[in-house]
């Protein structure tokens, strides 16, 4: 093994960094724009930098308040609406869906089949197919426009995964341990609670952050059942602004950095999680 | 301890049920209803025009209504057009990539990293970044290729018909392949190092072993890559409806597009139900085929 330099080693590092610019240069150009006094978005020709910062567009959109019509307000409400329709799903989610991969795993229900179909499922299923019935029915029960309803669909969205997710992890827990806590005389409700969803966290983790993930960015669902402030979303409030005719580049860039801070996050210091959940599906299939 | 152990695994099996009964309840009523319902709405002409008449039963009308318009085919062309793009460069690509990152490096883990950010972006930031981008003023787009020389007079890439496809396709490729690459990073560090030290040594050159270690190995992983992307790309909806909304002159209107359109903005719930459908039909025949073709090379 030589571990010397080699002119393919060049060629190597050449290829790798096209391939980090090419990522890179679109999140950097919208950073750019979100962060350019104003004429210079507009101004011939292209500059590369920014010969001021400006953070004016962050302000407006942190400092909004309620006016008749307002393209910052409404997205800072609709970052409001998605954190809280997002974090309800996601706990809502994880719960239910442990619960069931307990189920599945341990307790001899016959159920694993079917799940592994509805994970198919709702991977394949043109979401029209969902969206259509769910605004009829939306709308004769009065939720249409409702957090209520997004959150609802949301979590039938997730759960098959979620479930998934959780009973890869169950079957890899020695059921021993469980054992010797129901001959402690805990119940299996015990034993779930007490040693089996502690002992989960990793995968509690991976399951929370897909899950999370999916709600946080999900558009069409969204799209069709919220019409105003109560319970539109960041993203129908961020294709508002891409769709308008005469749009404010600066601001629209600015929504897109805000909006997508989470999910880097979620990149930068769970990477690890976010690979696992990717691969574990692919290697199980 | 008094209870027999078979009254013990009745009692799991009933906590079992108990458990599963949230979950059972949801899917029921978000997923299974509305597949139920869609499909009755299908046989149905909801006469939106005339509300007056209500609806009436149809059977396949709306089906073969939807089969004979040629806004069906065309949007269906359109649609493959994508698949073929995201199948042909999307998965060659992804394993290039991965093959170049394959190997202990300094930094991979940032590298990693960075390769993920599309991944985890909304479809709706991806239109976003891309629509500044494209601009055809102010984009850095036309910026960079006047400046490097390649053009000379800018380019409204989003409203050429001939060009916005494309652009889709890219926007899309860009957010689409990391997936891919973190798939076929996990495939290749499964493959057992022997199997390339051994054709080394019988002489085999790198393409040899490319070709008789490397794909053999990978082909599961290259068959959950086809399928994955025929699915997604079958659904893609929210960068077309925000990048160029089906035009200009309805060139990107691809299926989902126009599925939304006839039953949100036309109210042709039927007809939309029934397009549903017959796009549903489509791509389980599809994920079919394709599992029979991989499962008769294995043979």
């Amino acid at each position: 093994m030589k571990k010397k330099w080699h002119p393919s080693n060049l060629v190597e590092l050449f290829l790798i960094l096209i391939v980090l610019a090419t990522i890179l240069l679109p999140l950097y150009w919208t950073l750019k724009i979100s962060l350019s006094p104003d004429k210079e978005i507009r101004s011939l020709p292209m500059k590369w930098g920014v010969s001021q910062l400006n953070v004016q567009n962050y302000k407006e959109i942190i400092f909004s308040y309620a006016k008749a019509i307002d393209t910052a307000y409404t997205f800072k409400r609709g970052l409001g609406n998605s954190l809280i329709i997002s974090v309800a799903t996601t706990i809502i989610t994880v719960f239910f869906g442990s619960l069931g991969a307990y189920a599945i795993t341990r307790l001899k229900v016959k159920f694993g089949n079917v799940m592994t179909f509805f994970v198919l499922l709702t991977q394949m299923l043109p979401p029209v197919l969902l969206v259509i019935p769910l605004y009829i029915i939306g709308n004769k029960v009065g939720i249409l426009n409702t957090k209520t309803l997004l959150v609802v669909s949301y979590i039938a969205l997730n759960l098959p995964l979620c479930i998934w997710i959780m009973r890869g992890y169950f079957k890899t827990l020695p059921s021993a341990i469980e054992e010797s806590a129901l001959v402690d005389g805990c119940g299996r409700l015990g034993a779930l609670f007490r040693i089996v969803l502690p002992m989960s966290g990793p995968a509690l983790f991976t399951a929370g952050l897909f899950v999370f993930n999916n709600a946080w960015n999900e558009f069409l669902f969204a799209l069709v059942f919220t019409t105003d402030l109560r319970a539109k979303t960041m993203t129908v409030a961020m294709a508002e602004m891409i769709g308008r005719f005469r749009t404010d580049y600066g601001l629209m860039a600015t929504s897109g950095i805000l909006g997508s801070i989470l999910p880097l996050i979620f990149v930068a210091f769970f990477q690890k999680y976010l690979v696992s959940g990717i691969t574990g599906g692919a290697v199980k299939q | 301890m008094n209870k027999k152990p078979r009254s013990l695994a009745a009692q799991d099996r009933r906590l079992g049920i108990a458990l599963l009964m949230p979950a059972i309840i949801i899917l029921c009523a978000v997923i299974v209803y509305p597949m139920v319902h869609s499909f009755w709405l299908s046989t149905q002409n909801l006469n939106v025009s005339n509300p007056a008449r209500g609806r009436e039963y149809v059977g396949v009308q709306n089906y073969l209504e939807v089969l004979r318009s040629s806004e069906w085919w065309l949007s269906l062309m359109r649609t493959l057009y994508f698949v073929a793009a995201d199948l042909l460069i999307g998965i060659p690509l992804g394993l290039a990539i991965a093959t170049l990152l394959n190997k202990e490096r300094r930094g991979k883990g940032l590298i990693l990293a960075i390769i993920l950010f599309p991944y985890v972006l909304a479809p709706i930031v991806n239109s976003l970044i891309w629509k500044l981008i494209y601009d055809p003023n102010y984009g850095f787009l036309n910026g960079l290729l006047t400046q490097v020389g390649i053009l000379k007079d800018y380019v409204p890439w989003l409203s050429k018909p001939s060009l916005a496809a494309i652009m889709l396709i890219i926007a899309n490729l860009w957010q689409g392949t990391p997936f891919a690459i973190v798939l076929f990073l996990a495939g290749l560090k499964s493959i057992p190092k022997e199997e390339y030290e051994a054709a080394a040594i019988d002489g085999a050159s790198k393409l040899a072993s490319f070709k008789y270690i490397t794909i053999p190995h990978l082909k599961p992983i290259i068959y959950m890559n086809i399928v994955m992307k025929t699915i997604l790309t079958f659904k893609l909806f929210d960068i077309v409806y925000s990048l160029t909304g089906g035009g200009p002159g309805g060139s990107t209107t691809v299926v989902s597009m126009l599925i939304y359109r006839e039953s949100f903005e036309y109210m042709k719930f039927g007809q939309g139900a029934a397009m549903s459908y017959l796009l549903l039909l489509l791509v389980l025949t599809l994920v079919v085929v394709y599992s029979r073709m991989f499962k008769e090379e294995e043979i």
